[in-house]
């Protein structure tokens, strides 16, 4: 115990004293600070754990936290998780605007899981708007929505409603979009490939433009087809029945039920592209906008 | 003065309001274009690679036309996922005695039904059928 003198255990007392003083801790604000530089960064995995500790241990305001947690999670695709974040935002907040944020929030969470019922009962809960932004991206998403559902005339509003007054040529390019939609849905209508299939196999396939499957079709059952009648020709009517019959009701119906799924495949993939094409006249009319206004 | 002022923020705030507006939605633009897409069809001849002997091969022939021209014309009557002809071809690849292989095939073969027991297997939510892979 000869080391430790009284000179010496004063020595150790400043050194103690000055070091609590000036040694930093991390507070909330720090952790918030450092999130948002992760969150601008793109560290969404990393900005949404030291979030979720700023609010575990009670930083406040909530609304905005659990907001930019639903924000990473949307970031990284956790579509369910984000959800929830936005709901917990819109729960624990008292302005409106962020209300109206939470719930677009979630709606695009929840589109982007292709619950488009979902979404669109959340979108029509919005009742206050809070500038012209929100609205059109209210309008943008009620249109996907839509869209999705198949309902294609509130589609068609919807997104025209995205558009501002400056953009007359996307406005009227959206409307073409829409009445080639609405030919494309007559021109591909699964029920009838499916009708067509059963009266004659293979003529499903051939109204999708499925050429190869028709004729895969057609051969498969005109061999059934033979089979049952040489082998009703050699044995007996009751015996090919029971043996081919089986194997030709399982093709036949097999194929009626493939002319209806490939005809409802080239509708949706007819249907994607002109979505496409709504989706780059809404973005040019947004992007022109800016311009214009510049 | 003080009126252009005035102008030149509103002009300025306008900007920079509909700039921020359109690069929110070109962000909701981005994320929702291939939402509608349709995913990939399946390509069987993935399965029928990498025979190592004769019976690998024919089987993968067989397999590929089975599913191309024959399969893809039939009702969906296979309870399980994979398929019974998914199965039987990773069966072949993977079991190094044949004899066992042709035996796992004929025993799913045969549990292939409409009267499985609910609750004997998990159920693969992607497909909502009952799921028996070549592992179990």
């Amino acid at each position: 115990m000869n080391w430790l003198t009284k000179p010496g255990l004063t020595f150790l007392a400043i050194i103690n004293f000055v070091f609590i003083h000036s040694s930093f801790c991390q507070n909330l604000d720090e952790i918030v600070r450092f999130s948002n530089l992760q969150f601008d960064k793109g560290n969404f995995e990393l900005a949404a754990n030291e979030y979720n500790r700023a609010l575990f241990f009670g930083y406040q305001p909530q609304d905005q936290l659990c907001l930019k947690i639903a924000k990473c999670y949307l970031n990284q695709n956790n579509l369910e998780q984000s959800a929830i974040f936005f709901d917990r935002a819109f729960y624990s907040s008292t302005s409106d605007s962020i209300k109206t944020e939470a719930i677009l929030g979630k709606s695009f969470s929840l589109i982007l899981g292709k619950d488009f019922m979902y979404a669109l009962s959340e979108l029509i809960n919005i009742d206050s708007i809070n500038s012209d932004e929100q609205s059109s991206r209210l309008n943008f998403l009620k249109g996907i929505a839509y869209f999705g559902l198949n309902e294609d005339s509130l589609a068609e509003s919807s997104f025209k409603k995205c558009l501002t007054e400056l953009s007359v040529k996307n406005y009227f390019a959206i409307e073409n979009e829409f009445i080639r939609l609405r030919k494309i849905d007559k021109r591909y209508n699964p029920k009838t490939a499916w009708f067509l299939s059963l009266i004659i196999p293979g003529a499903g396939q051939l109204y999708s433009g499925e050429i190869k499957d028709a004729i895969n079709s057609a051969t498969l059952l005109g061999g059934l087809i033979y089979l049952t009648v040489s082998f009703a020709a050699k044995y007996s009517i009751v015996e090919a029945m029971f043996i081919i019959l089986p194997w030709f009701q399982r093709y036949y119906i097999g194929g009626a039920n493939k002319a209806e799924r490939l005809t409802l495949e080239k509708q949706k993939i007819k249907r994607n592209r002109h979505y496409k094409t709504i989706l780059q006249q809404i973005e040019a009319s947004s992007q022109r906008n800016y311009i214009n206004i510049e | 003065m003080k009126n252009i002022l005035v102008f030149l923020i509103v002009i300025m705030s306008n900007i920079i309001i509909v700039n921020k507006s359109a690069a929110q939605l070109s962000n909701y633009v981005h994320r929702v274009d291939s939402l509608f897409e349709l995913p990939q069809k399946t390509n069987y001849a993935v399965f029928a690679k990498g025979n190592k002997n004769e019976i690998e091969s024919t089987s993968s022939v067989i397999f590929v036309f089975y599913k191309n021209f024959i399969s893809s014309q039939d009702i969906d009557a296979c309870v399980f996922t994979p398929s019974c002809s998914v199965y039987a071809i990773e069966c072949i690849h993977h079991e190094k005695n044949k004899l066992i292989a042709f035996m796992k095939i004929s025993d799913r073969v045969m549990r292939c039904h409409p009267l499985v027991s609910p609750g004997l297997y998990k159920i693969d939510l992607k497909t909502g059928k009952n799921f028996d892979p070549i592992e179990n």
